[in-house]
């Protein structure tokens, strides 16, 4: 079942905007905004299940340089 | 120049589909989430004021029964 999942992000401050550009080039990135507050990028995935939204991170996001820490939260389906 | 706000939101046990409804029902509340992780919902809010922007998390989120704790996020240069 298509999932949606947020990943707050930390990174380094001079490798922002290269960050950004690499996210933006990834299919199963619907977003990727610069926010206020205890982290520094909200990140948008909608991808086909919670485990293809953890493997991006995990396999992708995790090794692309400038990455300090991430958040993932997989959104549930409530009504 | 629409503002665009993130909402992190920590909820008592037990609450989450009831203010999920309640985040629903707000109007700058554009998008609201149930998600796993750290926080239990993040909303996206939009105005065209920061003014407007605080009130609604000021009062009308924070006066969501059930809602302990919030963080916000504001984004840099919405798109």
């Amino acid at each position: 079942m298509a999932t949606n999942a947020f990943v707050f992000m930390e990174a380094k401050g001079s490798k922002v905007h290269d960050l950004i550009k690499q996210l933006e080039n990834i299919e199963s990135i619907e977003s990727v905004e610069i926010i206020t507050g205890p982290y520094d990028l909200i990140v948008k995935i909608h991808s086909l299940s919670a485990v293809d939204s953890l493997k991006l991170v995990v396999e992708k996001i995790h090794g692309m340089e400038g990455v300090i820490r991430t958040h993932t939260s997989i959104v549930y389906d409530i009504k | 120049m629409t503002l665009r706000a993130y909402i992190l939101i920590e909820a008592e046990a037990g609450m989450i589909p009831s203010i999920l409804k309640d985040l629903k029902n707000i109007k700058e509340v554009k998008e609201a989430y149930a998600i796993n992780g750290h926080y239990d919902l993040l909303a996206m809010i939009e105005s065209d004021d920061q003014e407007t922007l605080a009130k609604i998390t000021f009062l009308d989120i924070h006066n969501i029964r059930g809602v302990s704790r919030t963080t916000t996020c504001s984004v840099l240069h919405p798109s």
